[in-house]
């Protein structure tokens, strides 16, 4: 009998060993495009944030603008791979092109998602929300022209989150760049100065250079916070900039990709929670923000650049 | 002396050539030289200026193009926004900004639907305002014919789509895309850019010039400078062709081929005075010696002449003492003809006709001779007076008329005009028609005498002709000097003195006239005599 037991109670222990041993790695292909410089650093940070889980067994493919998809395919073929990770535009592009049945995931994209699963090179609002109430909390409201099909998402997600952050998202729907830009025209009359904030999608029905000169002017003399995800318009007038760190993006991919692999029901569009933030301090001390040392600390772009 | 006459005439044949020379040449070589070398010089600093000038306008005219093609492309820049409100107002701004340029006049924004979204400035000519979005290869500005007083030029106007550069967006590398919203136009007025292009042109053209000038000045005085041993050189040669043997100082700086010229000029002037020098010698001892032959000559002539004189005077006196007892001669025989015929003794008749044949002979001979004298010592007188010439002619041919009949010649007498009176020396006409009727008649046998005679333009014309023997060229040169006969052999077959064709000629020179002669050996001769008629009865000596 102590015999039986001893077996029975073996038994169960290796079987409960055996349920909470993990499962082989999934053979993931990630395409990323050939680069070099400054521009492969950042890929090799996000390969290395998605190949830091061990669930993933990474392999990747770098192609050309040119690339064949076929060859592509092949490749992945050989591979064995069960899932596809796009990294950037251009792979997510072609991997749209890819005539397999392999789960694809895009990370890294800025335009629309059309359907494939994607974590977005847009930050996601409510850590950038957060930062924001940190250092601003007298604004009380975001608003920004958008277009529902490239970053509607977004718009929604904002909306959702911003409650938690005692903020009100008051989207401008545009169809196209000419009414975007009467409905900056709008935005800015309507903003209000110290509670109101302009948010600049990384992309817009409008591109971000034709209105940024007249936006900034105009925000400048309503001293009104202008936020945006690329910090070049920070170092040109805008308050603070909120963009991806790139490592952690790469651990977001995976971890969301392997979600999609394993069938869990999760949002088909995420923003980047893991953000870096720029602050234009010329800006800051215009609209009356005066940060102290240890705040400014927290930043990782600081314009003007200090000596 | 020979080569010293030829060397004389050719130093005399030197001149003219030289003056010749200096007609055609008459530019000096240093004006020659500057000449050619100013205008070659003004003909490349002109071109210079023209092509500077060239060059020039189509940089400033490129500048200007470039200018406005900046200007055109900023304006679309900043008109973006203009075209995207649909208003002009957000541009009009840099509508300003872009019209102070000097030479931009106009400016408009036209919207992709080509409507005239801004208009500022004005121009004569229109603006373009149809443009579609196909004249654009790029997003460059391009210059659009137009007139020559306007450039227009044109940009299009996109707005960029995802050209967010950062470097913390790499992942970000979606295409640029660009949407076309229009284009703008810019007008250049272009007479700026003429009349800086015609500045420029003119003041090259004023230094062109001005180097043109200092160019012949520095040329002048540097020919003067270079050629001035040369000239030198000439002034000295100009002298020596005065006949005044001058060498030139040689000039230590003047050029190699100066020096050399002056040195063997030099070289030659000292050769020619030597030999002019030789040759003014030999032209002494040829004038002395030529004197000296001129007196003797002079002296042999005189003393020829004196001869002559006394020769004839000799002659003259002879013949006068001759013919005196020679006319006894034949008074006596005639007397004892005239005797032995009253004696009726004809056996003696043909030996005293014999001895008045050969008295008559010998007194023609010495009347001759005496006529021949007179003629020589310049005695023989003419007395002229109205003569009717076919009378004469008549007696003459009478006189001759047995001579003709001896040879069995035939007679024939042409006397168109000579029917009336010639104001003339009967004497020496007759003379005159007797030799040569005498002549003919003795050279000729069986043959035919022509005499004819006529009075043409106051001029009396006689003829003798004959069939006889003739005369050849030779001695048709020397039949009219005193004793020359045709044959003047010994064994000669005509008789006479040989002074009656020398007197003849000189009677017809005498008379004012001349006599020729043309024959042919075997056909015959013909003697032609000219003689003027006298104007007045008033006589004249031979003086020759």
């Amino acid at each position: 009998m102590a015999f039986l037991c001893l077996l029975i109670s073996t038994l169960l222990s290796q079987s409960v060993i055996a349920a909470n041993a993990p499962s082989s790695p999934i053979k993931t292909t990630v395409i990323l495009p050939i680069a070099t410089g400054a521009a492969k650093m950042i890929y090799d940070e996000v390969i290395s944030g998605i190949a830091s889980h061990p669930e993933l067994e990474v392999s990747t493919i770098a192609i050309s603008s040119t690339e064949n998809v076929a060859a592509v395919e092949e490749r992945i073929k050989a591979n064995e791979s069960e899932l596809i990770i796009a990294v950037g535009n251009r792979s997510y592009k072609l991997a749209k092109a890819l005539t397999t049945d392999i789960l694809i995931i895009a990370g890294g994209i800025s335009g629309k998602p059309n359907g494939i699963p994607t974590v977005s090179l847009t930050g996601d609002p409510a850590p950038a929300f957060k930062e924001l109430k940190r250092i601003a909390p007298h604004i009380k409201n975001i608003r920004l022209v958008y277009n529902d099909e490239i970053n509607g998402w977004w718009y929604t997600r904002a909306q959702k989150v911003a409650a938690d952050y005692d903020l009100k998202v008051i989207g401008y729907l545009a169809t196209d760049i000419k009414e975007g830009v009467k409905l900056y025209e709008q935005l800015l009359d309507d903003a209000t100065p110290k509670t109101s904030a302009v948010w600049i999608p990384l992309r817009s029905v409008v591109p971000s250079k034709t209105i940024l000169p007249l936006l900034l002017e105009k925000a400048w003399s309503k001293k009104l916070a202008v936020i945006s995800n690329n910090p070049s318009h920070t170092k040109l007038g805008g308050f603070i900039a909120v963009y991806p760190e790139h490592k952690k993006m790469g651990d977001q991919l995976a971890q969301f990709a392997t979600q999609h692999f394993n069938g869990e029901d999760i949002d088909r569009i995420i923003g980047t929670e893991n953000l870096n933030f720029a602050i234009n301090l010329r800006t800051s001390s215009h609209i009356g923000i005066r940060l102290s040392a240890k705040e400014r600390a927290s930043f990782d772009k600081i314009f003007p650049t200090q000596r | 002396m020979e080569i010293l006459k030829t060397e004389l005439k050719q130093s005399t044949a030197i001149a003219p050539d030289q003056r010749k020379l200096k007609k055609t040449k008459s530019r000096s070589f240093q004006a020659e030289l500057f000449a050619r070398f100013s205008i070659a010089g003004f003909a490349l600093a002109i071109i210079a200026a023209f092509a500077y000038s060239y060059m020039a306008s189509t940089m400033i005219s490129r500048f200007y193009e470039r200018e406005g093609i900046q200007a055109t492309e900023n304006f679309a820049q900043l008109s973006a926004l203009a075209l995207l409100y649909d208003s002009g107002e957000n541009a009009k701004e840099a509508a300003l900004a872009t019209l102070n340029f000097p030479s931009i006049k106009h400016v408009a924004i036209i919207s992709a639907e080509n409507t005239i979204l801004l208009d500022e400035g004005e121009t004569n000519e229109k603006i373009l305002s149809s443009l579609d979005k196909s004249k654009w290869l790029d997003s460059s500005a391009r210059l659009f014919p137009s007139s020559k007083a306007t450039w227009q030029i044109a940009a299009p106007v996109y707005t960029v789509f995802n050209d967010d550069s950062d470097p913390d967006l790499t992942l970000d590398d979606e295409e640029i895309e660009e949407t076309y919203l229009g284009y703008v136009v810019i007008q250049v007025d272009t007479s700026e850019v003429r009349s800086f292009q015609l500045d420029i042109f003119l003041r090259n053209l004023v230094v062109g010039l001005g180097y043109g000038f200092a160019f012949a000045i520095i040329l002048s005085l540097t020919l003067r400078r270079l050629l001035k041993p040369m000239n030198e050189l000439t002034s000295v040669m100009e002298e020596t062709t005065d006949g005044a043997y001058k060498s030139t100082d040689i000039d230590p700086e003047a050029s190699l081929e100066v020096i050399k010229i002056a040195d063997v000029y030099n070289q030659m002037i000292s050769k020619l005075a030597e030999r002019d020098q030789k040759l003014r010698g030999q032209k002494d001892l040829l004038e002395t010696e030529v004197a000296l032959r001129t007196s003797e000559l002079v002296q042999a002539r005189d003393t020829a002449l004196e001869a002559n004189r006394h020769k004839s005077e000799f002659l003259a006196n002879i013949t006068h003492e001759l013919r005196t007892p020679l006319q006894s001669i034949l008074g006596y025989t005639e007397v004892v003809k005239e005797v032995l015929e009253d004696e009726g003794i004809f056996n003696c008749e043909k030996d005293v006709d014999k001895i008045t044949h050969n008295a008559d002979h010998l007194l023609s001979l010495i009347n001759s001779i005496l006529d021949i004298s007179k003629i020589e010592a310049g005695r023989m007188e003419v007395s002229s007076q109205n003569v009717n010439i076919k009378s004469l002619l008549d007696r003459a041919v009478d006189t001759v008329a047995p001579l003709i009949e001896k040879n069995n010649n035939e007679l024939k007498i042409i006397t168109n005009d000579a029917n009336s009176a010639f104001l003339v020396d009967e004497k020496k006409l007759f003379q005159i028609l007797l030799n040569l009727l005498s002549n003919a008649a003795k050279f000729t046998h069986e043959g035919t005498i022509t005499l004819s005679a006529a009075i043409k333009n106051q001029n009396l014309l006689i003829e003798v002709s004959d069939t006889g023997i003739g005369i050849d060229q030779e001695q048709q040169e020397i039949i009219f000097e005193p004793f020359r006969q045709i044959d003047g052999s010994e064994t000669r077959q005509f008789l006479g003195t040989g002074l009656g064709l020398s007197i003849t000629m000189h009677f017809t020179q005498l008379l004012g006239g001349e006599m020729k002669l043309s024959s042919e050996v075997g056909k015959g001769s013909c003697f032609s005599v000219s003689i003027p008629k006298k104007t007045d009865l008033s006589d004249s000596t031979d003086n020759h």
